[in-house]
């Protein structure tokens, strides 16, 4: 990271920021986070491109918004969103990468109000104008309101002023749409893809680790047509909820499509406790030991879900069958991964189903791996 | 309140985890001189303490691999504020002979044992005495130089002389 002679300031030469009245700083390498990067002497917004130098310039300053670039910041992000939050009131936004979300949105919700550790996150990459435009709703709030609280309508033939608040709702609004499956509510196709590249060219960076796991329902099409699809729609968001709760947080869990389910499992190098984040092995194999520990919870779970619309013989019916590949033991690209996991997955149904194969361990059911 | 806290006293901000026995020691010693002193739990934390008192000697004392995180970043933001710091060396530092010489560069009084932090302590109090710290500062400043040239014209006159 660099001093203090990186940061740039658009209306005040370079350096120290002097106090300031309500403005945007932005902490980290930008370049990582916007879009349009380039252009940041057009806005309205502080640098800073170091953690250190940005705490500094943040509590010296009087900024209405701070944005800090989680990228780069693993290690030292909570105790630099500390420092801010006790020396600015400014509304912190994680501007995170797509495999960060996680840790972003845990971050934002853990906690009580006004006790958290960032405000809200974006996911990048994204635009400067997003985070500049906060500064005007978090001076004044929502701009539509007039003072007696009620909604303003524009006079007839002019137009609306752009509200940033309401444009940040329909941004999210979009992203939701674009990165969520509306059945399950779990990430769909596009976004797993995404959030496994970026987390496998992570781990190829710090040695980490990422498993990919793709299961699907056993027999999902008796149920469908025997049940009708109500049925087959409540058995799908079942094994969404359960598979997410059965996970750790960080890990991202998604529909790929029809009853066939993926999850992205990483090595979280955000945590505080102390460790590096990374799963120890299992004793039987080279996979790691935590994953292989939540597929076996789920399987469990998923067994014993009590489904209504199957009628009283509805539990303990279901079952899955899986397959799970690691990088970088079975593969070093994401369509690597997909293709060993998806033949493992092939391999446990030809053998029965209802079994999560180990990629490159043939007849390794992790049932029996301790 | 930064102006009128010019005159006082210097505060120590002390860097590290609260209960390591280092920042136990540290804020006994501080107590002894009767300075205010500040426990911080990491650098980060530190930078946003030395903000709040911008107009005030600040003192920052800390283990060396502590204060040294990155490359020396902490250091180098204390010294543009004109903060004074000092590290304790251990038995590792040794080996990362170029972090030393960055902190050499960058003012930071390297302290080897107790002793050399109450020494720095003594110092920076008596320097920064009643007249306040930015005076005393230049004065020390040349009365160092003084002494050095001093130094080196007895040198020339050995030689010359022999």
């Amino acid at each position: 990271m660099g001093n203090g002679a990186d940061t740039v300031s658009p209306r005040g030469g370079s350096g120290r920021a002097s106090p300031r009245v309500r403005s945007t700083l932005l902490v980290g390498d930008i370049g990582r986070a916007f879009v349009d990067a380039d252009s940041v002497r057009r806005y309205p917004c502080d640098v800073a491109a170091s953690l250190l130098d940005g705490v500094d310039m943040a509590a010296r300053g009087d900024f209405a918004v701070v944005g800090v670039v989680m990228d780069g910041a693993a290690g030292h992000l909570h105790a630099t969103l500390k420092a801010l939050r006790k020396g600015t009131r400014a509304h912190i936004v994680l501007l995170a990468q797509m495999h960060e979300e996680p840790i972003a949105r845990r971050l934002v919700e853990e906690g009580r109000e006004g006790s958290r550790l960032a405000d809200e996150y974006m996911v990048c990459p994204t635009f400067l104008t997003r985070v500049c435009d906060r500064v005007a709703s978090c001076a004044s709030g929502p701009a539509s309101s007039s003072p007696d609280g009620q909604a303003q309508t524009p006079p007839v033939g002019t137009l609306a002023p752009v509200d940033p608040t309401q444009l940040e709702q329909r941004l999210r609004h979009l992203e939701h749409l674009a990165t969520t499956d509306d059945l399950t509510e779990l990430k769909n196709r596009r976004y797993i893809l995404e959030f496994a590249r970026q987390a496998l060219e992570r781990g190829k960076a710090s040695r980490g680790r990422v498993t990919l796991l793709l299961f699907d329902i056993d027999n999902f099409k008796h149920y469908n047509d025997v049940y009708g699809h109500l049925a087959g729609d409540e058995i799908l968001r079942q094994a969404g909820i359960l598979m997410r709760r059965c996970c750790r947080p960080h890990d991202v869990v998604g529909r790929i499509g029809g009853d066939e389910f993926a999850v992205v499992f990483w090595d979280d190098p955000y945590r505080i406790d102390g460790h590096t984040g990374q799963d120890r092995r299992s004793a039987d194999t080279d996979h790691p030991a935590g994953v292989i520990s939540v597929a076996k919870r789920f399987q469990k779970e998923f067994g014993n879900a009590e489904l209504h619309l199957l009628g009283p013989d509805g539990r303990g019916v279901l079952t899955i069958s899986g397959g799970l590949a690691s990088f970088p033991r079975d593969g070093s690209t994401i369509q690597e991964l997909f293709e060993r996991a998806d033949m493992a997955l092939l391999e446990a149904k030809r053998d029965g189903k209802n079994r999560i194969y180990l990629v490159g361990e043939p007849q390794s059911d992790i049932a029996n791996i301790r | 309140m930064a102006a009128s806290e010019s005159h006082l006293h210097p505060r120590v901000i002390v860097v590290g985890d609260r209960h390591n026995g280092f920042v136990k020691e540290m804020v006994c010693l501080a107590g002894e001189y009767e300075l205010a002193v500040t426990p911080c739990d990491d650098v980060y934390s530190a930078v946003t303490e030395l903000a709040r008192h911008p107009d005030r000697s600040l003192l920052v004392i800390g283990q060396f691999r502590q204060l040294m995180r990155g490359k020396g970043d902490f250091l180098a933001l204390a010294q543009r504020h004109g903060t004074h710091c000092c590290c304790l060396l251990d038995e590792e530092s040794g080996m990362e002979r170029d972090k030393i010489l960055t902190a050499v560069r960058l003012g930071v009084r390297l302290a080897g044992e107790m002793a050399d932090i109450r020494e720095f302590l003594t110092g920076r109090l008596a320097a920064e005495g009643p007249r306040g710290p930015e005076t005393n500062e230049e004065d020390l400043f040349r009365e160092e130089l003084r002494a050095t040239e001093d130094e080196l014209k007895a040198l020339l006159r050995q030689e010359t002389d022999g």
